[in-house]
């Protein structure tokens, strides 16, 4: 009687050491390498990381006074009209231009020239920027119809001192000039303090 | 100067007997919507209690009905023009021509009395409400066409009576003082 095995037996290998893996010969095709997962996952988290090292950007909508340039953040901005009818309210500083009803709902007209010491202009405002919702709804004079920029918030450099620091104290360096960003809350928090007419 | 006599339509039209027969209704309101220098200022019609010619009241003084003379031009720092009319109201929450105070105040011009619904009154918007420097100017009216503003005038003629004694005290330091 021969000796050896009763059956062809092949011979167990460490899985992945070899091209002969058993589990990569089979016919249905090959199954997913626990290493490709390992590197798929090393590649997605690198790009994850990638995003988030990437810097968001801010959406401004910019306006004018005076041939200067102004922006707030969007997100404080309610709605852009085009300037209404404006009633001037009697015994009020020279900043309040007056109220404006805008489809039933009465609002105050601020001219932030005064606040920031910006030139006056020839022609009249074009623009209305809405601040603010319910209690804290005031609107802002453009001399321009608003539009919009984004800009990442790193390229905010510190506004000239002027006047109206207070409420704005950064800017961006824009091709076009320097653009100071106007800080909505302090803004809001100067147009509720009492001035004498 | 020939006695001031109101005047016999006081611009107001069929609306003001309504307004005085009806005050139950109290949905809406009916207001004197009147010039003051540029702005349109809008007195609750209850309150008034006539118009007269001229921008001086120089009618007789009842000691149960006195009544306060008011600058409104100067108080509201605006000029009037020519075609001054004198507006006497009531200078307490009462309405109707009973004993009480008055106050008498020049207009430029009353226009016709309207009738609106309560929700065309509002408070001031922020800001403006903040900002104002005198309270007897309550709030907004808000017609479709327009905007005007509520005069209190009680509450002017007490405004009036501060800044008369404000005036007085100084005066009064001042000749302390010399």
């Amino acid at each position: 009687m021969a000796e050896g095995p009763p059956f062809d037996f092949p011979e167990a290998r460490p899985y992945g050491s070899s091209q002969e893996n058993p589990v990569r010969n089979v016919e249905s095709g090959p199954l997913v390498d626990p290493a490709d997962l390992v590197r798929a996952g090393a590649e997605m988290r690198a790009s994850l990381q990638g995003d988030t090292e990437t810097e968001p950007e801010i959406t401004l909508i910019r306006f004018e006074l005076g041939g200067e340039q102004y922006a707030i953040r969007l997100e404080a901005v309610t709605k852009i009209e085009r300037v209404p009818s404006i009633v001037a309210v009697p015994r009020t500083p020279p900043f309040v231009k007056g109220i404006a009803s805008l489809r039933g709902e009465v609002v105050c007209v601020v001219d932030l020239r005064a606040l920031l010491g910006a030139p006056s202009s020839e022609s009249a405002p074009r623009g209305l920027l809405v601040l603010g919702e319910g209690p804290r709804r005031v609107a802002i004079l453009s001399d321009v119809l608003p539009d919009y920029f984004r800009a990442k918030e790193s390229g905010l450099v510190p506004a000239p001192h002027r006047g109206g620091d207070a409420i704005l104290s950064s800017g961006f360096e824009r091709d076009e000039g320097f653009v100071g960003v106007i800080d909505s809350k302090k803004l809001m928090d100067v147009l509720e303090r009492r001035f004498d007419a | 100067m020939p006695e001031s006599a109101p005047r016999d339509t006081l611009k107001t039209g069929a609306g003001w007997k309504a307004a005085v027969l009806k005050p139950r209704d109290r949905a809406r309101v009916s207001l004197l919507p009147v010039r003051v220098g540029p702005h349109l200022v809008a007195i609750e019609a209850m309150r008034i209690i006539a118009v007269f010619p001229g921008a001086v009241y120089v009618g007789e003084d009842d000691p149960k009905k006195p009544v306060r003379r008011v600058d409104l031009h100067g108080i509201l720092g605006v000029s009037g023009t020519q075609s001054c009319e004198t507006i006497v109201a009531r200078a307490d929450d009462r309405t109707g021509r009973g004993d009480g105070p008055r106050v008498a105040f020049a207009i430029d011009g009353a226009e016709r009395l309207v009738t609106l619904p309560l929700e065309a009154l509002g408070p001031f918007p922020p800001v403006a409400r903040e900002q104002i420097q005198v309270d007897f100017l309550v709030g907004v009216v808000n017609e479709p066409d327009r905007t005007s503003f509520l005069l209190d005038p009680a509450r002017l003629s007490r405004w009036a009576a501060a800044l008369e004694a404000g005036r007085a005290r100084g005066a009064e330091e001042d000749a302390r003082g010399r």
